[in-house]
Parts: structure tokens; sequence; C-alpha cells
């Protein structure tokens, strides 16, 4: 009684603190982060740019001005990474999310409301799953987004490739949340203390929101952060497919794509961005790992 | 005198098996009970695991569709009152469940907890609500600084007093409370209970207790009503029913009761075998196989509850006379 409150939160946070990969993988990737952020002042202060090309310099060898050499159109690799990087982090973590909150949504409807609602939803769900990754993604990916009602400016523009990609990978990478979302949700509505807000007249909006939802929710992390290393790699690919981020703005994946008639020339051109994409799905599935240790409530709760 | 909380013909079925063609089977959890609660009174329900207790309890409070007959509050029918008299008796009949470890949310602070059910019903502002927490834990005996903790950091006994609270909060006229004290250590039960006997002579609640601890129902209950295989068998005041039950099954679950030194036997002895399936009842009575006394009539003819004598009914073809 003398214990001063302890949320579940703050023991999850003890037990994290004592996971060195998971705090190095978490380091890693707010470090990458933060060094693609600095992309532009790093470009001032070494005066390259990673976006302009200079085809006077091209395939330059690492010197004190670029620091890993530059590409084929005399951008600087280092900075093109870097802006590269924002691209594919920030695709990864938006998408992830995307995906998470459909699921959310779709599982727990599904699980709370059974019946009718939990087959329609379910057997969608299996219906999306069941469809070829990546053919679909190709097929999503062609498609005319004038002919939707985007308007001119915006389809040419940079922002349209991204948008595209986080739209595709939110509307195929769902499924796993939901029925992460839905079976939680089933054990939780029979818990008394659901039984007990109900047997008061809550809402069902309430009883999810403030019952079902927070008690759900660790696994949803867990594979939301998972899932942001699955996105990197589904964008890698499509960008290398040719349907992701088109330039001027770039992606590790369209680096990897540009760099593969070069192969043999600069190989290295292929190895940067490959590795930066491998360090950061390492670094997040170490992440996810141990926030799934963290929140398991068998781990000692010290 | 008008019942507040009643259950007529009360019937709970569910539904098992049953695929895409054949149809699901019916096993009934609760069949035809009668039973009603007055205002400021406390009514026992026992009877074995497995006898639909908890299920009439969940029933009474709208928490499983009822398949037949009504659950009357205050003069009118649940199922066909209005949404506005529905959630004003759900802010009259609270519920205490079993497990305290489970009906507690382990996401919200106690004081949260005990808040929720103000919040749902719209009752006072934030800072009354937290005056009225401040009060209901003193009620309950528990700190007023517990409302700032979390249900974990609390023992069973604790939490008890916790779900007692919230069940308390918006001033009901009715505790339904399933299974209040079997979760909980002996030496923290009798706490609990006499907890639950001062707090309705201090509040004037009516309480309906499920239960099986027959020691807890006759310090706590005026009337007893005794179920077998979804069915009310007999309803009597606490202390007929301790000195005459009138019913073999009643007297089977005393004489089951363990006590110190050499009590008497009850008629009838303890209990051969176990409750039957619900999806093969016993023809007639279908406590008859399980019965000492039973007769050839009881394999054939369902006995109906009747009235015995002064408040008793009972469903038996053959009731017990004798006094333990």
């Amino acid at each position: 009684m003398s214990e001063a409150a302890v949320s579940v939160w703050q023991l999850r946070w003890r037990r994290l603190r004592r996971d060195w990969p998971a705090l190095a993988g978490a380091g890693v990737l707010v470090a990458l982060y933060l060094a693609c952020r600095a992309a532009p002042w790093l470009e001032d202060w070494l005066g390259v740019s990673g976006v302009e090309t200079d085809l006077l310099s091209r395939f330059e060898p690492a010197d004190g001005q670029h620091w890993l050499g530059s590409d084929e159109a005399g951008r600087d690799e280092l900075c093109r990474l870097l802006r590269g990087g924002q691209v594919s982090l920030s695709i990864g973590f938006m998408a992830a999310l995307g995906s998470s909150l459909v699921g959310t949504v779709i599982g727990a409807c599904a699980g709370y409301f059974r019946g009718k609602v939990d087959m329609v939803l379910m057997r969608f769900t299996d219906f999306v799953l069941a469809l070829p990754g990546l053919p679909v993604l190709i097929i999503l990916a062609a498609i005319d987004l004038t002919k939707l009602g985007f308007s001119q400016d915006f389809v040419r523009s940079g922002d349209a490739g991204y948008w595209r990609i986080v739209a595709i990978v939110t509307l195929l990478g769902w499924t796993t949340v939901a029925r992460l979302v839905r079976a939680a949700t089933l054990a939780l509505a029979e818990r008394e203390f659901v039984l007990a807000a109900r047997a008061q007249g809550a809402s069902a909006w309430r009883v999810l929101w403030v019952h079902v939802l927070p008690n759900a929710i660790s696994p949803v992390i867990v594979a939301t952060t998972l899932r942001m290393g699955g996105v990197l790699l589904t964008e890698s690919a499509l960008s290398f497919l040719g349907v992701g981020i088109q330039p001027p703005a770039t992606s590790w994946g369209s680096m990897l794509t540009n760099a593969q008639e070069l192969i043999a020339t600069a190989p290295l051109l292929a190895i940067y961005p490959g590795a930066l994409v491998l360090v950061s799905v390492i670094a997040i599935n170490f992440f996810g790992d141990g926030l799934q240790s963290a929140f398991d409530p068998r781990s000692d709760p010290g | 005198m008008s019942a507040l909380l009643e259950a007529r013909d009360l019937s709970v079925s569910f539904p098992v098996g049953g695929g895409w063609l054949q149809p699901a089977r019916q096993v009934p959890a609760v069949r035809g009970v009668n039973l009603a609660l007055q205002a400021g009174e406390a009514l026992a329900v026992v009877g074995e695991s497995g006898s639909g207790k908890t299920t009439l309890a969940r029933a009474l409070l709208g928490l499983v569709p009822v398949s037949g007959g009504q659950v009357i509050f205050a003069g009118q029918d649940t199922a066909t009152m209005p949404a506005s008299a529905r959630q004003a008796m759900r802010r009259q009949v609270q519920m205490v469940f079993q497990d305290p470890f489970g009906s507690l949310d382990p996401r919200l602070t106690v004081g949260g907890i005990i808040a929720e059910p103000l919040e749902i019903h719209g009752l006072g502002t934030t800072a009354t609500r937290r005056a009225r927490v401040a009060e209901l834990l003193g009620l309950v005996g528990l700190p007023a600084d517990a409302a700032a903790r979390y249900p974990h950091q609390f023992s069973g006994g604790q939490r008890q007093r916790i779900a007692l609270a919230r069940a308390l909060a918006p001033a009901p006229q009715v505790i339904i409370a399933d299974e209040p004290l079997s979760a909980l250590d002996v030496s923290i039960q009798s706490q609990i209970l006499n907890l639950l006997v001062e707090l309705r002579a201090r509040i004037g609640l009516a309480y309906l207790m499920i239960s099986h601890d027959l020691a807890a129902v006759h310090h706590l209950a005026d009337r007893v009503a005794t179920m077998y295989l979804g069915a009310v068998v007999e309803v009597a005041g606490v202390e007929e029913m301790f000195t005459r039950p009138a019913h073999p099954y009643t007297a089977g679950l005393l004489a089951a009761v363990p006590r110190l030194g050499a009590g008497k036997r009850v008629p009838g002895g303890t209990l051969p075998g176990d409750i039957p399936s619900p999806l093969a009842p016993p023809p007639g009575c279908v406590f008859h196989p399980r019965c000492a006394g039973a007769t050839a009539r009881c394999g054939q003819e369902v006995p109906l509850l009747r009235p015995l004598d002064a408040g008793r009914a009972v469903a038996c073809h053959h009731p017990l006379t004798g006094a333990v």
C-alpha cells in the first residue's frame, strides 16, 4: 500500500530500459532519422547537393567534400541517401500507422459486435490476405490518379508517389492487426470489467474506447513496429520496380533501382542504400521484439 | 407489496454447436424462473455450480439475451421499456462480480473505476465526482488516496471493496452480487460479508446475492431461493430454510456443509452424483435420479413450484416435513 502509483506503462518502461538490443535498435533509428533530417544543413556545410545534378563530377570517389562519393548524375551520395531516408522512413512510419489504424477499427468492430459483422469483416480480411501481394501492388501503383479526381499538379508532384505508396501499403497491410485486435477484443469482451461497464449501460463506443482498446493495444504497438520494417522493404520493392518514388525525389528503394544498371561499374551505389534498408529493418525488429517482451506481463515485473 | 426487480417465467438458453447447415442446439441455462426481489430485501440464490445462478443474475441485468419470460423492474417490462427507463434501471441495479481481479479494468485508476458509473449516467461534475469517490472509498473502508492507484496494487479483499464502491457510486436500490466472497481468502470473506450487512443497514439496499456459501447466506439473507439445473426448486425465509428445508435438494445442500463437532444428519443425507447435463435433463423431476425419496411419479411428472406454508414454496412431489 505504501508503494507509489505505478502504472502498467511505467512497469513496461522499466523492462524496456534494461533490454539493450531494443534500446540499441531505437537508438539507431533515432540517429538515422535525425541524420536524415539534417541533410539540408549537411549540404550547405559541405557545399554539395543530393538533388542538383552535376555532370562534371560523376562517379567521384569518396573525399573530403563527397564523403561517400557522388552518383551517376554527380549528386552527393551521402546527402542523397539521407534525403532518400527521410522519404523511406516516413513512408514506413505513416504506412505502418495507417495499417494499424484501419486494422484496429476493423478488428475491434468484428470482435465486439460478432455475428454477421464479424463474418463479413473477417471474410473480407481473408480476401485481402489472399490477394497476391506484388501483382496487386503493381496494379494499384499503375492507377491513373487523375481519373480518381486528383489534380494534375498533385499527380505530377513528388507527393503523389509518396502518398500512393502509403495508401497502397495501408490498404493491403491492415490484416495482421485486424486479426490481432479481433482476437484480443473477443477475449476482453468476456472479461468481467467489460461486463461491468455494459451492466452500467455504457455504450459500445465507450466500452471499446475505454476498456477494450487500451487493454488490446500492446500487441498492436508491437505489430506496428514490426510492420514498419516490412513497409520499408515493400517501398524498396515498389520503387525498385519503378512504380514508387519518382525523381527528383528519392528513396532508398528508388536509389537501388538506379544503381542496378551500374552494379558492375559502381557497386557501392547499390550497397549503400541496401545496407541502410537492412540496418533500419534490423533496428526496427530489435526494437519491436523489445517492446513485445516489455509488454508481456509474464516477463519479470521488477 | 410490489416487487422492485422480478423474473417472470424467465428462461435463458445458449446455442451450442451448429454450423453452416445444421442449426445450433439450445442449452437451457435458466428454465422458467419466477423470483421477486422486494425493496430493501436481501434474497440469496443458492445452488451447485451449473445450476444457472450466474446466468440468472446476468439475465436480470440484461447482459445475456433472454429466450423466454420477462424481467420486470419497478413494474415495467425491461424488454419493452424505453431507452431512458432502461438507463435509469441500469443506474438503480448494480452488479458486484465474483472475481475482483477480473472485474476491475487494469488500465484505469481506482478513482476512474469508481467514477465510471457516474460518468456513464452523467451524474455530477468532475469535482463532485471526485468528492463522491472519496466518500465511497471511506464507506467501503479504503483510504482516500487509493483513488490515484491502480487495481493491481490492491489485495483481493481490497479490490472487492473497490468493486463494491463502484456498485454503490450511483446510489442504486439493488445490488446483484454474484458470488462476491468465493474468490476471497476466508479471513477476508467475513470482512466483506460484514461490510455488505453494514451497508445494507446504513443505505437500505436490496441485495440479490448469488452464493454457494450457506453460512454467508444465513448471515446476510432474509429469504433464500434454491436453484437446481436452471429452475428454482424452493423459496423460503432464511430461518425456515435452514431449520426445515422442504426440498430434498436443499436438505442435501445443507447436509453437505461441513460442521465442527457432531452435527445432526439432515433427512435425505448428502447428495450422490453430479448435476445432470442441461442438454439431456432427466424426465419428470430433474432431481429424481439423485433423490433418496424419489418415487415412480417423480420420474414422470414435473413438479411445479407451489406454495407450501407461510412464505414458502417448493417444487417437489414429496416435500420434507421434519425439522433438521
